[in-house]
């Protein structure tokens, strides 16, 4: 690509925007469409839709079964072979927790769905974790991993949508119950801690242990 | 050489002196450029916070050329907030921000990192993921399907076209026809206009 002029039709012929957003263009092509989506709404629109799908499709993976990629070969379109994405194994971890997943709220019930990715890595159940209330606040403490730099700390719905999660280094972590948004008041929310080496590897992880959410005021 | 907490910008706080007529105000600033920034300098710094830093020295680098009429072209004010954006990036990596950053965390470990791999996919907030997932949902499997394999399994359209038996050019249309479905759907921060492919492209 010729990295000297960026134009709409130039984003739209060559991927620019989901390229940018993979971090498939060379370091001066990425630089120059950033230069142009500086001054092009219409470009800049096409980035944040392009960011926001992303975004979604990471935390939502877990509750998705098939791989995107082999789902676009659903519907009116003919039907094509199945498509090998590039980066095949994170959708194959994820298409493979997502199943173990679906499979255990299925068996288990009421059981929430467990978490994905690095919360799969540590010994389970290795930290003993206790929530509770100081007031309105929802506390999570824990014992602390020796080994570890710092904490994941993650408060879930049922159905492992996240509502918060944070790096953080002590052995407590509050959330007042004003700054959760989205979760209805006496809703059932599961913590997780996981422990994490300097790398940010889990090393250790506590089962999910869960809280109810207090009413608002 | 980054503002303190304290002199970050705020409604009621302007620490650059009155508006000047012609000028464009620092909310206008902010609400065109803040997350282009914000985008441009977490690609470079893979920090969140530390791009919000960026993004507010920019902002206020910018404001102060602006009003001392340092910038005469102001069409050419998209440029200078690049270029700006780009001149404080720079510096950011030798100045003692992120060792200042560090310290805060030390003091208030809730002063969290984002977790992940992906930094940029941390600049959505939870709320907003949220919303762009309820609103996915409102658009066709065919749609939805096309977006994800575009933008997340990082598929490209000419590749994606021969697997679906289409035309590049025709792919293409079917992307910009499903951005512009899902940017509907969110309402507010996309307008068809803007995505709208009768706008003048910016050739």
């Amino acid at each position: 690509m010729e990295p000297t002029r960026i134009t709409c039709t130039r984003v739209e012929e060559e991927d620019l925007d989901a390229r940018y957003l993979a971090g498939a263009l060379s370091e001066e092509e990425a630089e120059a469409f950033e230069e142009h989506y500086f001054g092009c709404d219409r470009c800049w629109a096409a980035v944040q839709i392009g960011l926001d799908v992303r975004a979604a499709a990471q935390t939502g993976m877990e509750r998705r079964v098939d791989p995107p990629a082999l789902a676009v070969a659903r519907g009116s379109e003919p039907r094509p072979a199945p498509i090998a994405p590039r980066r095949w194994w994170p959708l194959a971890i994820a298409a493979t927790v997502a199943v173990l997943a679906v499979g255990l709220w299925q068996w288990g019930g009421r059981s929430p769905v467990m978490p994905t990715g690095d919360g799969l890595r540590g010994p389970a159940d290795s930290i003993h974790a206790v929530a509770s209330f100081r007031g309105r606040t929802l506390v999570l403490s824990w014992q602390g991993t020796p080994s570890a730099d710092r904490y994941g700390v993650r408060l879930q719905k049922r159905d492992a949508t996240v509502v918060v999660e944070r790096i953080v280094g002590d052995t407590s972590f509050a959330i007042p119950r004003d700054s959760l948004s989205g979760v209805a008041d006496r809703e059932r929310l599961f913590w997780e801690v996981r422990a994490l080496d300097a790398l940010r590897r889990t090393i250790a992880r506590s089962r999910l242990v869960p809280t109810e959410v207090p009413a608002s005021r | 050489m980054f503002p303190t907490d304290h002199e970050r910008y705020s409604a009621d706080q302007d620490p650059t002196g009155p508006p000047v007529p012609g000028v464009p105000t620092e909310s206008e600033l902010a609400a065109r450029y803040w997350d282009r920034i914000r985008l441009f300098a977490t690609r470079r710094v893979n920090d969140a916070s530390l791009a919000e830093d960026i993004a507010q020295e920019t902002l206020r680098r910018v404001i102060e050329a602006l009003r001392a009429g340092r910038v005469q072209n102001t069409d050419a004010i998209a440029g200078f907030v690049f270029q700006t954006a780009k001149h404080v990036c720079m510096h950011a990596h030798r100045s003692a921000g992120r060792e200042a950053r560090a310290m805060r965390r030390l003091h208030d470990p809730s002063d969290a990192d984002v977790v992940g791999p992906d930094a940029l996919t941390h600049l959505v907030s939870e709320e907003r993921r949220r919303r762009v997932r309820t609103a996915l949902e409102t658009l066709s499997p065919e749609d939805r399907d096309l977006l994800h394999a575009v933008y997340f399994a990082q598929l490209d359209t000419a590749e994606l076209a021969a697997k679906l038996g289409l035309s590049p050019g025709a792919l293409r249309v079917r992307k910009h026809r499903a951005v512009q479905r899902l940017a509907a759907a969110l309402g507010a921060r996309q307008t068809d206009e803007t995505l709208s492919g009768d706008r003048e492209l910016n050739e």
